[in-house]
């Protein structure tokens, strides 16, 4: 009778951890069709994304957050900045794709702020391209890009839907146990961001650049902690090693911060954080630090190039 | 037999919590108004009983952020808190019926903590998401 029930638990079991596997994946068109890869992947996943209780979450700052301060700071468009890789095929490992998956969407922001729509649209084909091949459901870009050429002249409708794009290829990934993907794209936009800081920081004498720069240094330690959430097979490794000596540089910025009474306001729903902080970098640790951020950025860029 | 019962309960609960996790971010998406372009990013964590998540984020001045926190089909199933990191007390959405929406105006970048936990009166288990756009 014992070996009975725990039979009927065992096959109970068995259909339970099938219905997890299964979920969460999004039905519908035959754009939804997910590349081979993918779906192997899957099998192989040992865990659900889901069983992250304990987990830090860890967020970093948008790429289009970025663009917009180098906008309001008065930069103007360089195209010479973005990534001269015009042929995403030329990524054929599936971190190369990430990464620049990262690095395309960082350059797409970009080109949106400065209103260069038809860039930004040859860029959107090629997060397309890097997008499906890591198991995004195609069907986000299709209806994205219908919808991108309808508004090709609204630039505020065109950031909203790149970055309603973003978020609902964040939420795929992490849907289908992919969140080492989505990992990488984060990092690859965030090296591609500090980069554009970093190309103006030499035509334009700015503090608010150099102090975003310097503002990096936790979100560095999102990073980290993200991808060492991420690197559960050490593929991060190498990596993660870079990362560390950068943090090391970041480590010599100097901050202060003092704590002042936030003013909330119900009837706005709104909280006015009015803490302040400050940080202090001299030219010196700017040029390091960006010496290193291109360091990364070129070894993104060139990856796993054929 | 009591250990598999357990996983058991926790596969169903899981499974369960796979499929509200999808319903729960498009109630949390409404949130996030075209006022505010998504920070691109989805964040989600199953939290059992009184299980806590923390979000760490680093918020920019001169932005203002609107930070949404849902769990289950409704509004005000999750409670947050957010830190400074000397752990002062920035905003508790309990002060606030649980609002599953929330605005903070940044004057200067600050690091913070955030924490979220399910209302007990809720439930026991369930998917929480929370989401972040921005403005400047």
């Amino acid at each position: 009778m014992k070996s009975t029930q725990q039979l009927i638990f065992a096959i109970l079991l068995g259909a339970s951890v099938s219905l997890v596997s299964c979920g969460g994946s999004d039905s519908g068109t035959s754009e939804n069709q997910e590349p081979e890869g993918n779906k192997s992947k899957k099998k192989e996943a040992p865990h659900s994304s889901l069983l992250k209780v304990g987990d830090k979450i860890f967020n970093l700052p948008s790429p289009l957050e970025t663009a917009m301060l180098l906008e309001e700071v008065g930069g103007h468009f360089n195209e010479s900045i973005l990534n001269p890789s015009v042929d995403a095929s030329q990524y054929s490992t599936k971190e190369a794709q990430a990464m620049n998956l990262g690095v395309y969407g960082a350059d797409l922001g970009y080109c949106l702020i400065y209103n260069q729509s038809q860039k930004a649209f040859r860029l959107l084909a090629n997060c397309k391209k890097l997008g499906t091949e890591l198991g995004i459901s195609p069907a986000l870009y299709s209806d994205l890009m219908k919808r991108f050429e309808g508004n090709m002249e609204n630039k505020d409708s065109l950031l909203i839907f790149v970055s309603e794009l973003n978020r609902l290829s964040d939420q795929y990934l992490k849907e289908n146990e992919n969140g080492d993907i989505s990992a990488l794209i984060l990092y690859g936009g965030w090296v591609e961001s500090l980069h554009f800081v970093g190309e103006l920081t030499k035509s334009l004498e700015n503090d608010e650049l150099r102090i975003r720069v310097g503002e990096q240094k936790n979100t560095l330690q999102n990073l980290i902690g993200l991808l060492e959430q991420e690197n559960r097979e050490n593929s991060f490794d190498d990596l993660l090693s870079d990362l560390r000596d950068l943090e090391k540089t970041f480590e010599k910025v100097e901050t202060s911060y003092t704590y002042v009474e936030p003013d909330t306001r119900p009837e706005e729903q709104l909280t006015i954080v009015r803490s302040k902080s400050a940080v202090n970098l001299d030219d010196a640790l700017l040029d390091e630090i960006l010496d290193k951020v291109n360091a990364l950025r070129t070894k993104i860029i060139t990856s796993a190039a054929t | 037999m009591k250990k598999l019962s357990l996983l058991f309960l926790i596969c169903i609960i899981t499974s369960s919590a796979v499929a509200q996790c999808e319903i729960t971010a498009d109630v949390c998406q409404s949130h996030i108004t075209d006022r505010y372009l998504s920070d691109g990013q989805h964040y989600r964590a199953l939290l059992l009983n009184d299980q806590v998540a923390e979000f760490n984020a680093t918020l920019y001045g001169g932005t203002t952020y609107r930070l949404a926190a849902c769990s289950g089909t409704q509004d005000g199933n999750l409670i947050f808190r957010m830190f400074d990191k000397e752990r002062n007390l920035i905003y508790k959405n309990d002060d606030f019926q649980n609002a599953p929406h929330w605005d903070f105006q940044m004057e200067s970048t600050i690091d913070v903590i955030i924490e979220a936990e399910l209302d007990p009166i809720a439930g026991a288990s369930g998917c929480a998401v929370m989401l972040m756009g921005f403005r400047r």
